[in-house]
This record gives C-alpha cells, sequence and structure tokens, in this order.
C-alpha cells in the first residue's frame, strides 16, 4: 500500500468517523505517533498519575472520557500543551521539558481515542493544527 | 527577554497619604476600617468586617461591576504559553486602597480595588516560561515599618520580599529580595506549599511544607513511611534571617521524642502546617495546626500517640518557644491533618471573658482554648476508640473528644447514616454498604478482602477529604457566633499487604499499589452509593452556626442546591441537598457571606455546574439573597471600602470558564 493511499484512507477515516479535526498542513492519518504516546505514558506514570488518574478517583480532574472532554473539547492540542508545561506538576511547575510535554499530550490524545500513527510530533507549535474533538 | 512591568500609579494623593497614614498602625496588625488585611478580615483569621453598606435592605442591588482574570494580559503576550490553572487559590489583602494577590500562576500583582486595573505585576526571575510558570497560593501578607512597606510571598521554594509601592523586589531582602525555604537539612530537603506567610511582629512564620514525600517536597506516594518533618519556621521580615525553627518531630533530648516507638522519629516525617496560621499580636503568640505523620493510613512503625503531630501549638513570635500544645488526635491513621485556621476570637462563657483560640479539624470537631494557656474552654474527654485489626497497627486506646460544642458535621457510619431518599434507594444503599466495616468516628482503617463477598475497607465519616478543611471557620466579635462550613463526604479506608519493590511500609492503601494508566477504578473509594448518588445522607455542603458562648449549635442548612436535580431525585420535592467543596466564609455587620465551591480544586469532587454567591442572614441562616458566579469559588470572599463604596470581591475558577476575580457593589 502506498503512503499516498494511507493517507489517503486515513484522512477518510477521520473524516468518517468525526473522530478529528485536522488543520491545514497535516499528512498522516495519525495526530502523534504511538511510540512518542508510550513514552508519554511513562512520564504520565511518574508525574501525573497519583492526581489525574485516569479511572477517576484521584485529587485532580481524570484526564479520560467525559471529565477530559469537559474541558477540552474543541479546543487546539497547544493549549493541553501550554496548560501542562505552566502548571505541571503542581510542585514544580514548568519543570517537565517541552519534548516530554509533547509526548504527554500525545498520551492523553491516545487516552481519549484520538488515533495515533508514525509521524511523530516534533515540535510544540504542530499543536496548533491539531483541534481536540470528542469521538462521537 | 525584557518584561515592561506597569509602574505603580502615583497620581492619588489621597493613596499616598493613605499609605503614610497606615505604617504606625501596621506594627498593630489591626487593619484600618474598609481594609482586609487577611483572609477578609484580620490575623485572627476571622474572616470579619463590620461593614455594613452592603445589607439585608439593599442587597437585591448589588451588581457585578468588574472582573479580572487571574493573568494580566502582558504576560500573556511574552509567554504565549503562559497559561493559569483553574484553581486560581489568591484571596486578595486589600491595604492603602490596593488589592495584593498572588496571581493564577503565583506572581503577585497589585490592582485597583475599585476598577480591578492593574497597578503592577511582579516579574519573574530570570524572565523566562520555567520561571514564570507556577501555581497560585493562598494569599500574600503585609509588613510595614515607618516608610518601608512590603509585600511578603511565596512561590515554589522561595519567599518573596516586594516592595508595596512598586512591585520590585527589595534587594537587602534575603539574597536580592528571595531566600530559598528548602530546609536545612544535609540534603536541602524541598518546600512545598500553598499557604501564603504570615507576618506578625516584625516575624515571617512559615508553616512548614506540604505534603513532604522522602525528599522533602510534595507527595506522599502511600508506599513510603519515610518524609522529611515539615518544621515551622520564624523568619526575621526586614532582612529574611531564619530566626528560629520549631521541630513538629522532637528530636533526641527534646519532649516529645519518646513519643515516636522503634525509633521513628530517625525517618518519619510529613506534618505541615499547610492550613492558614493565626497570631495574637498583643499576646506575641502564633497558632500553629500541624498535620499527620507518614504514613497517612498506617502506622505500624511509629508506636506512640506522635507529637507533635495532629496538634495545635503556640509558639512565642519573636523566638518560636513552644508555649502550649494540645494533641487533638493521638497516632492519626484517618489523615485527619488538622487542616484549618485556628481562628481567634473572644468569647463569655458562664460570664467569663475568655480570650479563645477556635480549632476545627478535618474529623468535624470544633476544639476551643484559651489562647494564653491552652486550656480547654469545655472539657476534652479521653473515651476509648476501636483497636485496628490490621497486623503490626498500633492504635491508640483513646482520643480526645470535646464536649462542647457539637460536631459540626456528620460523624460515624451506620445504616442510619445510609440515604432514604426513597425506600429502593435505602435498600440499595444497605446493600453497598455491608461491603465496608462501619462504626463509629476513629474506626481504625481495615484490610481490603479480595473475596468477592469480603470488605472493602472501613467506611469512614468523615473521610481524609475532611468535613473541616483550610476554609472551614469564620468568627463574628460583635456575637461571638462561630461559622463552620463543610462537607460531608465519607473515606473508604482498605489496607492491603504491599507488594510493591518501592515499598518500605508493610501496608498501604488498597488501590496504591494497584493502579496503572488507564485500567479502571473501582468507584468505592469515596462511599459512592446507587446510581451514582452518595452513600451517606445529605447535606453534602453545610454551614453550621455555633454559639460559642454557650458552645450550642445555633443553626445548620445546606449551602446550595447539590444534587437535588438529579434524575432520581428531582420529582422527590427535596430541600436544598448542600453542593460539596471547600467554600470559605465571610461575615460583615448583619450579613454571612457563602459562595459554592469549584469544580477545579483539589477537593472539589461531586461538585458541578454553575456555582452560587449567596448572602444569608447570619442570625438565622435563611437566604437573602444570591447571585450566579461565572464559576465557582476557588479562594475566600473579601470585602473593603473603596472611595466610599463597599465592595465584595471573590476569586473564582472553572473548568470553562478559567480563572479571576469577580467584584460585586452597589449601583
Amino acid at each position: 500500500m502506498t503512503m499516498r493511499r494511507l493517507c489517503c484512507l486515513g484522512s477518510s477515516a477521520i473524516t468518517l468517523l468525526g473522530l478529528v479535526t485536522l488543520i491545514a498542513g497535516a499528512d498522516e492519518p495519525g495526530l502523534y505517533s504511538k511510540a512518542q504516546a508510550k513514552q508519554g505514558s511513562a512520564t504520565f506514570g511518574e508525574k501525573c498519575l497519583s492526581c489525574h488518574d485516569p479511572a477517576g478517583g484521584s485529587w485532580g480532574p481524570s484526564l479520560k472520557g467525559d471529565d477530559f472532554w469537559e474541558s477540552w473539547n474543541g479546543k487546539p492540542a497547544r493549549a493541553l500543551y501550554s496548560k501542562i508545561i505552566s502548571t505541571m506538576p503542581q510542585e514544580d511547575p514548568g519543570s517537565i521539558p517541552e519534548k516530554d510535554v509533547i509526548n504527554l499530550v500525545s498520551y492523553i490524545m491516545q487516552l481519549n481515542d484520538l488515533p495515533g500513527g508514525d509521524k511523530p510530533i516534533q515540535t510544540a507549535d504542530e499543536l496548533n493544527k491539531i483541534k481536540l474533538q470528542k469521538p462521537k | 527577554m525584557r518584561i515592561k512591568i506597569r509602574k505603580a500609579s502615583t497620581g492619588c494623593i489621597c493613596v499616598a497619604l493613605l499609605w503614610g497614614g497606615i505604617a504606625s498602625l501596621r506594627a498593630k496588625e489591626k487593619p484600618l476600617l474598609g481594609e482586609a488585611v487577611y483572609f477578609g478580615g484580620d490575623k485572627t483569621l476571622d474572616r470579619y468586617s463590620p461593614l455594613d453598606q452592603i445589607n439585608k435592605g439593599n442587597i437585591k442591588d448589588l451588581k457585578l461591576v468588574w472582573e479580572r482574570p487571574s493573568l494580566d494580559a502582558e504576560y500573556k503576550e511574552h509567554f504565549p504559553d503562559l497559561t493559569p490553572s483553574n484553581y486560581l487559590r489568591g484571596t486578595p489583602i486589600m491595604i492603602g486602597n490596593v488589592l495584593f494577590s498572588p496571581d493564577g500562576v503565583g506572581l503577585v500583582e497589585a490592582f485597583d480595588p475599585a476598577t480591578g486595573k492593574t497597578r503592577w505585576i511582579q516579574k519573574p526571575f530570570p524572565a523566562t516560561l520555567k520561571e514564570a510558570a507556577g501555581e497560585s497560593y493562598r494569599t500574600v501578607d503585609f509588613w510595614a515599618d515607618g516608610k518601608e512597606k512590603r509585600i511578603f510571598s511565596v512561590r515554589g521554594e522561595y519567599l518573596y520580599c516586594i516592595d508595596a509601592k512598586t512591585g520590585e523586589v527589595v534587594n537587602e531582602f534575603g539574597e536580592h529580595g528571595r531566600i530559598s525555604l528548602k530546609r536545612d537539612t544535609p540534603d536541602h530537603a524541598k518546600y512545598f506549599g500553598w499557604n501564603g506567610p504570615l507576618v506578625v511582629n516584625g516575624v515571617i512564620i512559615m508553616g512548614g511544607n506540604g505534603g513532604g514525600g522522602p525528599e522533602g517536597g510534595y507527595g506522599d506516594g502511600g508506599l513510603q513511611k519515610e518524609a522529611r518533618p515539615e518544621d515551622a519556621r520564624g523568619f526575621d521580615a526586614r532582612t529574611g534571617k531564619l530566626l528560629w525553627s520549631f521541630h513538629v518531630l522532637p528530636q533526641p533530648g527534646e519532649p516529645g521524642n519518646e513519643t515516636w516507638g522503634l525509633d521513628s522519629w530517625k525517618y518519619v516525617g510529613n506534618m505541615a502546617a499547610w492550613a492558614p496560621l493565626t497570631a495574637d499580636a498583643k499576646l506575641g503568640y502564633v497558632y500553629i495546626p500541624f498535620s499527620a505523620p507518614t504514613n497517612s493510613w498506617y502506622g505500624g512503625h511509629r508506636p506512640g500517640i506522635n507529637l507533635y503531630s495532629d496538634s495545635l501549638v503556640a509558639l512565642e513570635i519573636k523566638t518560636g518557644k513552644l508555649m502550649w500544645y494540645y494533641q487533638l488526635i493521638h497516632h492519626d491513621i484517618w489523615e485527619y491533618d488538622i487542616a484549618s485556621a485556628p481562628v481567634l476570637g473572644d468569647i463569655t462563657v458562664g460570664g467569663k471573658r475568655i480570650h479563645a483560640v477556635m480549632q476545627a479539624s478535618k474529623n468535624g470537631f470544633l476544639y476551643v482554648f484559651d489562647r494564653r494557656t491552652g486550656k480547654p474552654v469545655w472539657p476534652i474527654e479521653e473515651r476509648p476508640v476501636p483497636k485496628s485489626t490490621i497486623p503490626g497497627e498500633w492504635t491508640s486506646p483513646t482520643q480526645p473528644f470535646p464536649t462542647k460544642p457539637p460536631a459540626f458535621d456528620r460523624q460515624g457510619s451506620s445504616e442510619a447514616d445510609l440515604i432514604d431518599f426513597t425506600p429502593e434507594l435505602n435498600a440499595k444503599a444497605v446493600e453497598l454498604s455491608k461491603q465496608y466495616v462501619l462504626g463509629p468516628i476513629y474506626t481504625p482503617p481495615s484490610l481490603k478482602s479480595d473475596a468477592p463477598d469480603g470488605k472493602k475497607g472501613t467506611l469512614a465519616i468523615p473521610g481524609g477529604w475532611g468535613a473541616g478543611n483550610w476554609n472551614t471557620g469564620a468568627f463574628d466579635p460583635e456575637t461571638g457566633v462561630y461559622y463552620a462550613v463543610s462537607r460531608t463526604e465519607p473515606g473508604v479506608y482498605g489496607m492491603v499487604k504491599t507488594d510493591d519493590p518501592k515499598a518500605t511500609i508493610d501496608y498501604a492503601f488498597g488501590e496504591a499499589h494497584e493502579h496503572r494508566p488507564g485500567e479502571a477504578r473501582p468507584d468505592y473509594r469515596r462511599g459512592i452509593g446507587p446510581a451514582g448518588l452518595p452513600l451517606i445522607k445529605p447535606p453534602y455542603g453545610r454551614i453550621t452556626a455555633l454559639d460559642m458562648n454557650k458552645g450550642e449549635i445555633l443553626w445548620q442548612v445546606a449551602n446550595g442546591d447539590g444534587i437535588r436535580n438529579h434524575p432520581l431525585l428531582k420529582d422527590l420535592n427535596l430541600p436544598p441537598l448542600g453542593s460539596p467543596g471547600r467554600p470559605a466564609a465571610l461575615v460583615t455587620k448583619t450579613l454571612l457571606f457563602v459562595p459554592e465551591s469549584s469544580d477545579a480544586i483539589m477537593g472539589g469532587a461531586g461538585v458541578t455546574g454553575p456555582s452560587k454567591l449567596r448572602a444569608y442572614d447570619k442570625a438565622t441562616g435563611a437566604v437573602v439573597w444570591d447571585t450566579d458566579l461565572p464559576a465557582g469559588a476557588t479562594g475566600g470572599p473579601i470585602t473593603y471600602l473603596s472611595g466610599g463604596k463597599q465592595y465584595v470581591v471573590v476569586p473564582v475558577g472553572g473548568k470553562k470558564y478559567g480563572s479571576g476575580w469577580v467584584a460585586f457593589t452597589l449601583p
């Protein structure tokens, strides 16, 4: 299967399922790479889990499901990045490096059923092109 | 990058005159009429203002007059990614016709009390996103000596000293205007806490770290018994020099060290005073409520009553010398931290005037002492309590029970406490409750069984989030009434033997070593009942007025509708069920202002939707006025006079709104 075919299928799937909105410039079916989401999962376990358990019941809001979408539906992924890099972890805000925050955003997108692929997000600016949209 | 910071306004002669006029008064730590110097009141933390321009007769005309975001737009221009938390803790102080507060990222902002417009903003140093990023803190404090007027604030590991007129740091203080609050331990243990400083009689008092993990910073992971003790400290307000440290965990040779069995004093920590502190400047005492030790739910490694955990401690402000203490909970295994401010006020009991300190706790008790001596105003009895069944745990055979006033929130769990909105819901609640160990207050945590019909742990009421918390407590010095604002929420304490290689503790909270990202967590942790309703009867957020001259409850009301409109309840014609969360009160001449809490705050579980600000008749608890807030309250409401008009300001925040301050006044 050619890359063009992959892109076409990916775009169609996204359109049909209404999972995400890609703003001009994106050319991969995934919004982030699964590899960076995996790295983000490790960072999440270390830095975030104790207060933001995706299963709920912890101090801070869950970052999965309705709790997440209540705050983030329709917003650019850059806003989530900005929030994390500005306010987290709460005992040392600003201490998580940019790359790790991008990975965290990728993991949170994965947690919320937004599609991952092979191409990683390289810079925070790329997050401006991704709109967080609740899957229907 | 160079950041432009607006200079303080110098054009207002009356402000300048007021600045000069208040300098000598500051030494007495007393507010001028119309000012708000500490959480809406003064350093007794009474949250009281004698203002009466806004009253029952005209409050219907109260209108929103300005909103101010929690971060000045100027910073957003310089740091586009800088985004404040929705949890704006900053309760402003108003002195010399200027509002000062930590903003949404913990930098101090000075703004106009009548318009909300910026006077100045604290500069981060260095001016980088990492340095500008931060959390909001509960408040700042003010100190003046002659012409010197300083704002003190805490941010990250630093205590800052800022010129109140310009917003510039005061270079003569500490190292270029700030001092590190890292502990003077060999490993320079981290500092972390959300409280601001308390400045009295020229001494800055810091309650300690908060949530000290093994390395001394934030985060009790639940699997370790090691942490750093979080001592209280006093610093010179002029130089920043450390004046004294009070050992919350007595060292060898100090009284109280013997209360830590098995040499646990060598490694146990936490116990920070993370509630606001209070002080009697005239008496020269500061009152410090310390919290629970490591680990919060299992203490088999620390047999003994564990001084000064969960103790109210009175220290001499100048020296840090222990004047008296009273331990309110022995050997805490419920995380019942003394988490509320020790409110100071004068009461008359049996015809005798008493300078009292009133200390609320997460456990729903209000302990009342003569603040000069530490002697209980009403007897506090040591009563037997249940013994733990967890192997190796040490249980105190008794706990202190105040004989007056009555508890301000529900205590202990039994079938009588379960919801009974309908017979069907009650039956389901009774069935659900069978998975828990029920019992009176101080029923210890219990083992969690893996068996399908086994117990999941102890259903503790109140739970570790507390009935009382930092928000609880306001006192009317004119009537002697204490207002306890509390929430009713159980906690489930099911303990399991640890098998995590990182664990250094024998038993830990049920899920502490179980949860992994993305895994489902059973929803019993807070005692959730049928259909997602609470298992326990309402109200879930309440206000209790206590006549402190008699030690009796005057009235108790639900604060807000809460889940009254739940699909299973909306047709039952129920009264207000009370909104959970942690709102703080403000007492004025005739009114009691209490907002509803925010969904953005920790401890805000169960808070949903928009919130209201209400004014209650302080004598009866009747609602006399309410209005919608753009989001729930995240700090305390305050009131003050500016330009001859009374204002009410509330810090608010929420998932959908963001965060900021809103101000109300009469037309």
